[in-house]
């Protein structure tokens, strides 16, 4: 018995690194995170007990409603559409181009600068009333707006970012497509089956683990959207509040306004509803994901 | 091949460990920090301040600055931290929210010499009968104008300023006779001007305790139809121009497409390089003609020192050196306020026919005839501060009213004042 606890005390060491880092950096902070969700906490002050009364005022407040409305249309709208996209073109990258290589890193290099502000402050250059995108359409003799400072528009002109970001998704999509045996598909043009009907019947269901695991990280992403909108809104969600991104209000309420209690309580509701659509996503799956050992009892 | 001896893991596992921990701690003590908010002029100045202050022999220090949205999103956090920097830049939008929590030390005992600067000013930072900070200067709300843009469109602009009537009748005009711009930029928005238009209206703006809100709900829903008026005669922008010309250089009055532009009285010297006439600084509008009253010239910004600072002594030094050196004045210039004391002034305004110097004519015309200062802003101004300029986005948008807009205001300062 001694003997082996012996044995593993060097393993202990070497874990205990990570340990450290995972008990002081991430359990730790989340601890207290939900002990704060509970109190009145202005950051500078010792926190106050007040039960579940953040969450309850959460749902009385109108703007958590309206950052709860936009993060819903965002993720909705751009998580699909960012997926169509890169499944096409790992599509096209597939049909064995030459450099592909080449596409391959051009093609991710907007997933690797996305988040960060040089390309948020393009976006203005792109979208701002004496924008790129108008100069081009006074070309065509269309009268632009200011895309970016009218509430109608500012938030699609952040779904089209994360669409651009496709490089990601796209470069898992390819390994996928690689792995799909070339003889699986010759079978089925044997039989007649069209392009279209090899990519629907044979491409896609072999291609769907793959396709499952890009939903679930893109959606928990982008759930947690937060420096696009921060930095082309100044930080502030506008205009009209149109890009509030739930986690943008969080940041607001916990460093502007002092309300770190609130805000950690927002941040409690956002991993819940993140596990929620996480689950769901599990549960659903077992629909349409095809693993291949279907016929085995594990 | 050597093999480790758990006594040399056991090290490994400690020294690592020890690694880990020890940059967490906040017991650590380098040299003074001092932190500042401001645009890129304030920053220089206030490099080229502290280059003097090293180079007569001052204590070490390290400097840091933010523009002011990010400063205090940084200063909040450091100081949860317990690692707020030495010596800070205090706005009085943030004073209470910081001296009501004990974040700041008392100056009272450091000893900083205030002697030469206005009385007002120097005690501007006092609270509960402790002293938690020292203006930097004393700033009063102002209007810059192009008399250049006014005069090749065959306007005036009275010295005196004028009353809210006669503006909007100005703006009217000015924009129907120069085409593709208007009177003015759109104010609606700007708390800060409209505490001058409430206080025209008989009341301060808050409680003396900070605990609620005076200003009544008719005077809100007045001004942010007062300005809806305006952008309605195109005399003022519509929203979506205002909301692309919020930084200094897209201003309109920067890009030419307005003579007119409100802000506190030093920040005419970051337009001024943008615009090729003098810029006049005159007297927001007034309720009653030559009435100023509703204006006051206050200490708004402070020099603080941080409750948990290592340095408080080198850190008072610091200030005092800030405040009455001759060197530190000059390189400072106007450029956090008008200088609080005459000695400052003079050394200041020397150079006539500065920006700077209409700044501070301006500031010492007003002594005397402005009302007397609000107490120092209540704790949750900030949050109101930004909640007023979204309401009247929202107004500008269509998507609020006058009316609805002055509701959602009286209800927000009903819940944020007096926590």
């Amino acid at each position: 018995m001694i003997g082996r606890l012996r044995q593993s005390v060097p393993a202990y060491l070497f874990l205990l690194p990570w340990f450290v880092g995972i008990v002081g950096l991430t359990i730790g902070p989340m601890l207290l995170s939900l002990y704060y969700s509970f109190t009145d906490y202005a950051l500078l002050n010792t926190p106050e007990w007040t039960g579940l009364h953040n969450y309850t005022a959460l749902f009385q407040d109108s703007r958590y409603l309206q950052s709860l409305k936009v993060t819903f249309i965002y993720v909705g709208v751009s998580v699909p559409l960012e997926m169509a996209f890169a499944l096409a073109v790992a599509v096209l990258l597939n049909r064995g181009l030459k450099g592909l290589a080449v596409y391959r890193a051009l093609y991710y290099v907007p997933s690797l600068l996305g988040g960060s502000v040089a390309i948020a402050l393009l976006w203005q250059q792109i979208f701002g009333s004496d924008g790129l995108l108008n100069d081009v359409l006074g070309l065509f003799g269309i009268h632009g707006r200011g895309w970016i400072s009218e509430p109608g528009t500012a938030l699609w002109t952040l779904i089209l970012l994360r669409v651009w970001q496709f490089g990601a998704p796209m470069v898992i999509f390819l390994a996928g497509l690689r792995q799909i045996p070339d003889e699986v598909l010759e079978a089925a043009e044997v039989d007649g089956a069209g392009r279209w009907q090899r990519f629907w019947r044979v491409t896609l269901p072999l291609l769907s683990p793959v396709v499952f695991f890009n939903l679930v990280l893109q959606i928990i992403g982008a759930f947690q959207a937060f420096t696009p909108a921060f930095v082309i809104s100044g930080g502030k969600g506008g205009p009209s509040d149109s890009t509030l991104f739930y986690t943008l209000y969080l940041y607001q309420q916990a460093f502007g306004n002092f309300r770190m209690g609130y805000a950690a309580a927002m941040a409690w509701v956002l991993l819940l509803i993140i596990a929620v659509f996480t689950g769901l996503n599990f549960v659903l799956g077992r629909t349409w994901v095809f693993y291949g050992d279907e016929g085995v009892r594990r | 091949m050597t093999t480790l001896s758990r006594r040399t893991l056991l090290g490994l596992g400690a020294a690592t460990a020890a690694a880990i921990t020890v940059p967490g701690c906040s017991g650590k003590s380098g040299p003074m920090r001092v932190s500042w908010y401001g645009p890129d002029p304030v920053t220089k100045a206030l490099n080229k301040a502290l280059d003097a202050w090293k180079s007569s022999g001052g204590a070490e220090y390290t400097a840091e600055s933010a523009p002011f949205d990010d400063y205090w999103d940084k200063l909040a956090t450091q100081t949860s931290g317990n690692n707020a920097p030495d010596v800070l830049r205090m706005s009085m939008s943030y004073f209470s929210d910081y001296a009501g929590r004990s974040a700041l030390k008392d100056l009272g005992s450091l000893g900083i010499d205030t002697s030469g600067l206005d009385k007002d000013v120097a005690a501007s930072g006092v609270a509960d009968g402790k002293d938690y900070g020292i203006g930097q200067s004393s700033i009063s709300y102002s209007m810059y104008v192009d008399e250049g843009a006014i005069k090749k469109a065959g306007g005036t602009v009275p010295a005196a300023g004028w009353t809210w009537e006669k503006f909007a009748e100005f703006a009217r005009d000015y924009a129907g006779s120069v085409p593709g711009s208007f009177g003015s930029s759109d104010q609606a928005g700007n708390f800060q001007l409209f505490e001058v238009y409430a206080r025209q209206h008989g009341t301060e703006m808050f409680s003396d305790d900070g605990g609620k809100l005076l200003t009544t709900k008719d005077t809100v829903q007045e001004w942010f139809q007062y300005w809806a008026d305006l952008r309605t005669a195109k005399a003022a922008p519509p929203q979506n121009v205002s909301g692309e010309t919020t930084a200094i250089e897209k201003s309109l009055i920067a890009t030419g497409k307005s003579p007119l532009q409100f802000g506190w009285v030093q920040q005419v010297t970051f337009y001024q390089p943008l615009v090729k006439s003098p810029l006049a600084v005159l007297p927001v509008p007034q309720g009653k003609a030559g009435d100023l009253s509703g204006q006051f010239v206050k200490g708004l910004d402070l020099w603080c020192v941080s409750a948990a600072s290592k340095h408080p002594e080198d850190a008072a030094k610091l200030i005092g050196f800030l405040l009455n050196d001759e060197k530190a004045i000059k390189a400072i210039g106007i450029l956090l306020g008008v200088p609080p004391s005459k000695k400052a002034r003079d050394l200041v305004s020397a150079d006539a026919g500065s920006a700077g110097a209409r700044a501070i004519k301006y500031v010492e015309d007003l002594a005397g005839k402005v009302g007397p200062s609000p107490k120092p802003w209540p704790k949750g101004y900030g949050e109101l501060l930004t909640g007023f300029g979204r309401i009247a986005e929202n107004i500008g948008l269509g998507k609020s009213n006058p009316a609805a807009g002055a509701q959602e205001f009286t209800e927000m300062a009903g819940k944020t004042l007096g926590q």
